[in-house]
């Protein structure tokens, strides 16, 4: 497995959703680690879905949502060190 | 028959409370509340409101609450209270919610304290006083000072009626209304009454062996009548409803596990978005009995992975319009033989449940031959009584077919007439009605919406992209330049509800036309598709 950063999957995702983080009226540099993008409707679960293939895509990583606490779902910072650990593990 | 007499929807609810009253009845936001307690809330709104009601208004009470224990105590407090409830959704936009409480013509509102703020905005300027019911606060003044000129019940003016008994049930009286998407831009009320949704519960609870051991899912915003089946056949034998929070709703695994549930009920788009995410393995839901989906096309593979998750589970895939409340036709999943009964990859929507009847029939509404296509029309006591203040909507949808007596419903769902002991199938629709991730949508009511705001006159809305039960979302086309694309998709998320929202609005040149000069939505849909 390829050994990727979990600042740099947070750097894709924030290029991936540029448009919708946009249209929340926020800019994508000030989002914190525990800014979520579904309770805001930044991303909706079909766009969590376009968000994981785009990142298996570019990382060769599948996520596996079941092993993060369900509240952590959508949180940029865990979803980012999660997709992290599965590239190094 | 005698079932469907005497009774209103929320009559085995009180009859379970008699039975079972330490029973949990509801969890919600980690809150248990006992049988008991659910009725005595419930009680005590229905009595506060009889007590304060200015009369006059029509016997229906909005309820503006979402997921929480104020929901359902509205629910129940309404029906209680001997009126129907009307459910508005609180991230609908205030316009819309206005529209629909001014066409209900409701003066009795129940409101949870956070959509206080939300309600002042849809009752700005309104004439006529309301009452106001927020049950889950204390602080009168700051609701009082928000909404000066109607009459408001806070926690602590709600009187304890643990003896207050409602009046008998009316079974021809409105259950609930429930607005859905019109084609023309305007939401339809849909008139449910007491002994159609009686009706349902009935058969449902005989069909699904239902007792006080069983927990089901709460997976529908009230403002889907798919909500009714879990409340109250769960409620009409003693069961729990478990309401997942929003979280749990994506990833919804570990809380059928946590919460035990028994009984599974969703739209067929919720476990296509656990495929989807990698979150339905074999044997993860070994505690449910029933895994229900309803809401729009169940495609075949999501039902085998499903049944797969769930081994100990029996796959049902139900079918029915609001119209015809809650469910009306049903077929049993079975992983070996079913494969080969579905078409276009779709599980069969089966046959029509005890006590209704299904007709499949041409444009001149005669009867078509067995394995032959035509439009579905269902019969019996669940159709409903038609839409609200809507004569003319009302007589193009429910009709008597020649050669027949009873009224039917008119599904506008494209089907297949089942040769003997095989089951209906469902095809698609005859209109331009979709399903975005199991909500109902009138293309025409979004164009209607992006021509309103954008001026331009030539508009398409097509739904995009294609899932195996429906549609991901929407895209809206122009035929112009020069237009604000931004601000027409702003304008139109202050009229429409999210999902009906285009995700993307593209400008064009002209808009393709097919061979009759009608615009050509699948042209526009390919276009989408060659993009990606």
């Amino acid at each position: 497995m390829s050994d990727v950063s979990a600042a740099e999957v947070r750097s894709f995702l924030l290029h991936h959703i540029h448009d919708q983080v946009l249209a929340s009226g926020l800019s994508p540099q000030e989002l914190s680690d525990d800014f979520d993008l579904l309770a805001t409707g930044t991303i909706d679960s079909m766009g969590l879905i376009e968000l994981l293939s785009a990142l298996e895509d570019r990382f060769g990583v599948t996520a596996d949502l079941g092993e993060l606490d369900t509240e952590d779902i959508g949180l940029i910072g865990p979803f980012c060190e999660h997709i992290a650990h599965r590239a190094r593990s | 028959m005698e079932r469907t007499a005497r009774r209103g929807l929320h009559t085995g609810f009180l009859a379970s409370a008699e039975i079972f009253p330490d029973r949990p009845a509801l969890v919600v936001g980690g809150q248990t509340m006992t049988f008991a307690t659910l009725r005595d809330r419930a009680a005590s709104i229905a009595a506060s409101a009889a007590r304060h009601s200015t009369a006059g208004g029509p016997t229906l009470t909005a309820v503006l609450a979402h997921r929480s224990p104020t929901a359902f105590v509205g629910v129940l407090g309404a029906l209680l209270r001997g009126h129907g409830y009307v459910p508005l959704h609180p991230e609908f936009p205030p316009g819309r919610t206005r529209a629909m409480l001014e066409r209900s013509g409701c003066t009795e509102i129940v409101v949870e304290a956070r959509f206080v703020p939300l309600l002042a905005t849809v009752l700005s300027g309104w004439s006529t006083p309301m009452v106001v019911i927020v049950p889950d606060t204390d602080d009168a003044g700051s609701v009082q000072a928000s909404l000066p000129s109607h009459r408001v019940l806070v926690e602590h003016d709600l009187e304890r009626a643990e003896a207050w008994e409602p009046g008998p049930p009316d079974p021809g009286a409105i259950a609930y209304l429930l607005f859905t998407s019109g084609s023309t831009g305007v939401p339809k009320g849909v008139m449910v009454t007491h002994a159609n949704a009686v009706h349902f519960v009935g058969t449902a609870v005989d069909r699904y062996g239902v007792s006080e051991q069983d927990r089901f899912s709460q997976t529908f915003d009230l403002t889907f009548d798919l909500s009714v089946f879990d409340m109250f056949v769960a409620w009409e034998r003693g069961a729990c409803v478990c309401c997942p929070s929003p979280k749990s709703l994506i990833a919804p695994a570990r809380y059928i596990d946590e919460a035990r549930l028994t009984v599974w009920f969703s739209v067929p788009s919720l476990a296509g978005v656990m495929t989807g995410l990698g979150l339905l393995k074999p044997d993860s839901f070994p505690s449910l009995r029933w895994s229900l989906f309803c809401g729009e096309a169940l495609p075949a593979s999501v039902a085998a992975a499903w049944a797969a998750a769930a081994p100990s589970s029996t796959v049902e895939n139900l079918y029915g319009p609001t119209e015809v409340t809650i469910a009306c036709t049903s077929y049993r999943w079975d992983p070996v033989r079913s494969p080969d009964k579905c078409e276009l990859g779709v599980v069969p929507i089966g046959a029509a449940l005890p006590g209704l009847s299904a007709l499949v029939a041409d444009e001149s509404l005669r009867e078509v031959g067995p394995g032959d296509t035509g439009e579905l029309l269902m019969a019996g006591p669940q159709v409903s009584a038609g839409y609200w203040n809507d004569p003319e909507k009302t007589a193009a949808s429910f009709v008597v077919p020649p050669g027949h007596t009873a009224v039917h419903y008119r599904t506008g769902d494209r089907v297949r007439r089942p040769h003997p002991a095989e089951p209906l199938r469902y095809l698609g629709r005859l209109d331009d009605q979709i399903k975005v991730q199991g909500h109902r949508v009138e293309l025409g009511e979004v164009e209607a919406a992006v021509r309103d705001v954008s001026g331009s006159a030539d508009v398409v809305a097509v739904g995009w992209p294609a899932t195996a039960s429906g549609f991901g979302g929407i895209v809206a086309f122009i035929a112009g330049n020069g237009v604000d694309v931004a601000a027409v998709r702003s304008g139109v998320a202050e009229r429409l509800p999210r999902y009906m929202v285009p995700r993307e609005i593209r400008l064009v040149a002209a808009l393709p036309r097919n061979a009759n000069g009608k615009r050509d939505r699948k042209a526009l849909a390919l276009m989408l598709d060659e993009r990606r």
